[in-house]
């Protein structure tokens, strides 16, 4: 193929000026005639025994259109992402401050309003259990009766660990804690639910994944998932929150009680307590080396307080555990993965997926290795540091692992890392300057043993403009972009040729969920297949026509080429002959991420084969008296593989770091006994423009061989990851002292170990 | 955890201040004046507040900044965005635009005026510390009449003030200050900017021809329920010659008296000890200012 058009240019999403100018429709504008105000009545507890609930008085007043309980529900009275333990609205306990126990339509929101007001709840409160340790203990009070505590626990083992730390040199041992962490997404969890002609329901839906949505719709109401259908309009962030189902379930439930439409949309407060949050984990880790700074084993457990219901934990414990050894060569690893029922908020999905828990903490413990080697940061990380062909000890093969040091030799050079003691440490008596480093690897992909596929609908029109029709949700990522620029590449038009239908169930075939860092390769592939259907359509017929050989011709700003020179036919006039004699342009993909069948021994679980590599390296500014930090500098190398859309690629760097930074240094979900302390954007402390340093970013384009479109890698989850352990090590070398918790606060950056100094 | 939808009283936007004054005398406290409503709406929202009436004093031009020879009166209205733009305000009272500048964000100074950060009555509330290090004095309006009071004297506690249900804030003033003073205000926040403040304060200083401490002030939010002055640091520091062991000395004093409280910003501890700090901060480079600014350099 001759050089790209589009693909690798700096291009605009499709809809851009829509989302600027405000005219781009988000559930919240969403207007139907006749549309009632959905709300649901949360529990105020953290735990308690529903002893009584009666809604009657609400049913009967004016402007109420539907109440319901868990007794109203048609079909199964459960979320369904992994486990079917959380109830759509609860039967008898409320297990955490989120959990719905009614929900209401009416004709306004004030009416509404009144109605929950209406709603009588007995709660009788319940002790609830709030430490994962206390209740991972034998005989601890059960979060679900019957069930045990520990929903999860597994031992995953590669070499011999203890064999392996006797022998070592240097044995670091350390216990690390990070917090709840909010996706702070803009727009709220909503959906808008209304009854159709044929008495199904539709649901626009704030979501990741339109098509699990659809299902969970369905079994709620009893009906087949083909009278639901899940339209996804424009979506303000997301951050794998929104992967699971929230209030889109009841929005359906309610339009189906009331039949009429119903508007549910979740307002901030209610957001902040109900959807999952990124799990806090306890990790003991312990790391054993060699003198020379060799890694000889790794050795963690991992327990993850989960709140009472399953959601994702079983699969982010997976990632954590995946990743744990970080982009290293170590061939000794046992890790311990324990998800812990508590009446704390439930967690899941959130960028990264357990792998910036587990990199803070491998990332933490390599300098405190090299502090003890009196090694230097770089120097130990490129000495054990992945390779291409390394096997890792999960049994993976590492196809394209050259980012790994690229990244860091390159992220060094840009600080000029060698000279960093040049610079003033000390800039005044209370300031300390310090750098830090950090280097990442996180897959892309559902994992090895999952159904990890996508579909696409494509359609050429005589015109030669073209209908994409995907499943994969927009979250504001830009798999739209993407896919739009694909299809425009490989069939020589322009991208205001190519409309991407949003994805909507009745029209699009499934693309899984936008998770995992994936669409953009699985969805990618699944593109240019179709894409490459209809061009050889168009191809064979410009041969035909013009009798020069087809392998000459080639498609490209619009016109058809001979040996790259354009020629007088165009696309539109291929399409337009195409559509008189009856060629059809249509095609359709689906396509299966290959996992490769050549590496026998893959013993790890759903491992992911195709990695983001990263390093980002921190220059920070730390108050000795206030315990302020100051990120001055962040430098940020990463490998996109192959750069689609610059601009998006850049922009998830952007972004993965701003959220990088608050998770190291503010952002805490306060939970005391159940209850959210600060569950508001006031007090929930997000970074704002002032807090991020001007990005140094560097994006690297070594192509992935495995499943990649034009060598095309996921880019959206890896650029969080690093962030909060480069921090972490800059603060480490600017004052001396090691911190093994998140956030980074102020409050903990003190005492500063020699302070007194400070003073006058 | 369930937010009300806000319920939307009367409003009205009377011609005349007797007006406006005439409502309040006949609703009280169901009456509410609205001037940017940043807070207000949102306390409307929480149903902290549930007036009847919204009373908005946008025709009354209650937003003019007037010098005159001995001080300068500032409409309750006068937003921040506007004290940011002011060239008297910068040159004569240079802590309070310090304190606009790190308040919010553009969207909010615009709005949110110098009269609501007032009558708010928070303990955390920016522009209270460097107006009372500056000695302001409030007006309080009413159809019997209008009084005059040290802003100091405004709080009695979180949310609560001394002004009477009938009463309209209207006017600051800012007496001159003496040619050798200088004051600095600093914020504790979390974020730099868009953050409650966990400590911010307003520290000011005159000095006499012999170089003697004249007048101090060290003026406190967010450590007490109300904005306070550590007035035995500030003792402390009359009649003495300015030296950086005094300031230490002072800013200690100061610790002693705050009564903070922990919440989701910072422990009671953290408060205690950023006191120190921040007050030694201020102190110190008040001092330098001073030094600044003496003719003899």
């Amino acid at each position: 193929m001759t050089e790209s058009a589009i693909v690798g240019q700096w291009t605009a999403a499709p809809g851009a000026e829509e989302i600027v100018t405000g005219k781009a429709r988000y559930c919240p504008d969403i207007q139907l005639p006749g549309l009632l105000c959905g709300k649901l009545l949360y529990s105020p507890h953290a735990r308690a025994r529903i002893r009584k609930l009666d809604v009657r008085k609400a049913r009967n007043m004016p402007g109420v259109f539907a109440v319901i309980t868990h007794a109203d529900i048609p079909g199964e009275n459960s979320y369904l992402y992994a486990e079917p333990d959380q109830p759509l609205l609860v039967v008898d306990e409320v297990r955490f401050q989120g959990d719905a126990v009614a929900a209401v339509a009416a004709v306004d929101e004030r009416t509404a309003d009144a109605a929950l007001a209406a709603i009588e709840v007995e709660y009788q409160e319940l002790p609830g259990i709030f430490d994962p340790l206390e209740a991972m203990q034998p005989g601890a009070d059960q979060v679900v009766q019957g069930e045990d505590n520990v929903m999860m626990s597994q031992m995953y083992r590669a070499g011999d660990v203890e064999a392996a730390i006797a022998s070592a040199d240097v044995v670091i041992e350390n216990t690390y804690r990070t917090q709840w962490a909010e996706q702070a997404f803009l727009e709220m969890e909503g959906g808008v639910g209304l009854v159709d002609d044929e008495g199904g329901i539709t649901v626009y839906s704030s979501c990741q994944a339109p098509h699990r949505d659809r299902m969970q719709i369905a079994r709620a109401l009893a009906m087949p998932e083909s009278m639901v259908r899940v339209i996804t309009p424009y979506i303000g962030g997301a951050f794998g929150a929104k992967d699971e189902a929230h209030v889109q379930i009841h929005a359906g439930l309610l339009a189906h009680a009331a039949q009429r439409p119903v508007h549910l949309i979740r307002e901030r407060r209610e957001s902040m307590l109900t959807h999952v949050k990124r799990h806090p984990m306890i990790i003991d880790y312990t790391t054993a080396a060699t003198k020379e700074g060799k890694l000889l084993a790794v050795k963690a457990r991992v327990i993850a307080d989960a709140g009472p219901y399953t959601n994702s934990t079983h699969e982010v414990l997976n990632k954590c555990g995946e990743f744990i050894g970080g982009p290293y060569k170590v061939e000794n690893v046992e890790v311990e993965k324990i998800g812990v029922r508590t009446n704390n908020p439930i967690t899941g999905a959130f960028r990264g997926f357990g792998a910036p828990q587990a990199a803070f903490v491998y990332e933490s413990q390599m300098d405190d290795l090299a502090r003890k080697l009196g090694m230097d940061p770089l120097a130990i990380r490129l000495l054990n540091g992945v390779e291409t062909g390394t096997k890792m000890y999960t049994g993976v093969v590492i196809r394209e692992g050259t980012a790994m040091k690229a990244s860091l030799n390159k992220a060094a050079e840009m600080i000029e890392w060698e000279k960093r003691d040049q610079v003033e440490r000390r800039p005044a008596r209370h300031l300390r300057r310090g750098f830090g480093m950090a280097t990442i690897l996180k897959g892309s992909g559902l994992g090895r043993g999952l159904a990890d596929h996508a579909g696409v609908v494509l359609e050429m029109h005589r015109d030669g403009s073209v209908v994409l029709q995907s499943g994969a949700a927009d979250m504001g990522q830009g798999i739209v972009t993407v896919m739009a620029q694909l299809a425009a590449e490989r069939l020589g038009i322009g991208m205001s040729s190519v409309r991407v239908v949003r994805a909507d169930t009745a029209k699009s075939p499934d693309a899984g969920a936008s998770c995992a860092s994936r669409q953009a390769m699985v969805s990618g592939n699944a593109v240019l297949e179709a894409a490459d259907t209809i061009r050889d359509t168009l191809l064979t017929m410009a041969a035909g026509k013009t009798k020069i050989a087809r392998d000459r011709l080639d498609l490209k700003a619009g016109r058809l080429t001979v040996d790259g020179e354009p020629h007088e036919l165009t696309v539109k006039d291929l399409a337009l002959r195409a559509g008189i004699w009856g060629y059809p342009l249509h095609a359709e993909s689906l396509v299966h991420f290959e996992y490769p069948t050549d590496v026998p021994d893959v013993t790890y679980r759903f491992s992911q084969e195709v990695f983001q590599f990263c390093t980002q390296i921190a220059q920070v500014l730390v108050d000795c008296e206030t315990g302020q930090v100051t990120v001055e500098r962040l430098i940020a190398v990463h490998d996109a593989g192959k750069m689609i859309n610059p601009g998006g690629v850049y922009g998830q760097i952007e972004g993965g770091i701003a959220q990088g930074i608050g998770y190291a240094l503010t952002e805490e979900l306060i939970v005391k006994e159940g209850h959210t302390q600060n569950p508001s954007l006031e007090n929930y402390v997000i970074p704002m423009a002032f807090d991020i340093p001007e990005l140094e970013m560097e994006v690297l384009e070594i192509p992935e061989p495995l499943g990649a479109p034009l060598g095309a890698k996921g880019i959206a989850e890896s650029p969080i990851i690093p962030t909060a352990p480069a921090i972490r090590n800059a603060i480490y070398d600017a004052i001396d002292k090691p911190l093994y918790e998140l956030p980074m606060t102020a409050e903990r950056v003190l005492p500063v170990p020699d302070a007194g100094s400070i003073r006058h | 955890m369930h937010q009300a939808s806000m319920s939307i009283p009367e409003y009205t936007a009377p011609a005349t201040l007797d007006d406006a004054l005439g409502i309040k005398k006949e609703r009280g406290a169901e009456a509410r004046v609205i001037a940017g409503g940043t807070d207000l709406i949102l306390r409307m929202r929480d149903k902290v507040f549930s007036p009847s009436v919204l009373i908005d004093l946008r025709r009354l031009s209650l937003d003019g900044i007037a010098l005159s020879d001995n001080e300068l009166r500032l409409g309750a209205f006068v937003s921040l965005s506007q004290v940011l733009e002011s060239a008297d305000i910068e040159r004569l009272f240079p802590a309070l635009p310090a304190g606009c500048r790190e308040f919010a964000g553009p969207p909010i100074r615009n709005r949110g005026t110098l009269g609501g950060n007032i009558v708010n009555a928070s303990p955390a509330a920016d522009l209270v510390p460097p107006l009372i290090a500056y000695d302001a004095s409030i007006v309080l309006s009413s159809s019997d009449g209008e009084r005059v009071l040290q802003l100091m004297a405004f709080f009695v506690g979180p949310g609560q003030s001394v002004m009477e249900p009938d009463e309209i804030l209207t006017e600051i003033r800012l007496p001159l200050m003496p040619a050798s003073s200088a004051a600095t205000f600093i914020k504790l926040g979390q974020r730099r900017s868009m953050a409650i403040s966990q400590v911010n304060l307003t520290t000011r200083l005159s000095v006499d021809e012999s170089s003697m401490v004249s007048e101090a002030r060290i003026v406190l939010g967010s450590v007490a329920p109300v904005p306070m002055r550590a007035v035995a640091a500030e003792e402390f520091l009359l009649g003495k010659e300015l030296s950086e062991k005094l300031l230490n000395r002072a800013a200690k004093k100061a610790r002693d008296e705050v009564t903070p409280i922990s919440d989701v910003r910072a422990s009671l501890s953290y408060r205690l000890e950023m006191v120190e700090v921040l007050v030694r901060r201020a102190l110190l480079a008040t001092w330098d200012e001073l030094r600044g600014s003496a003719p003899d350099g």
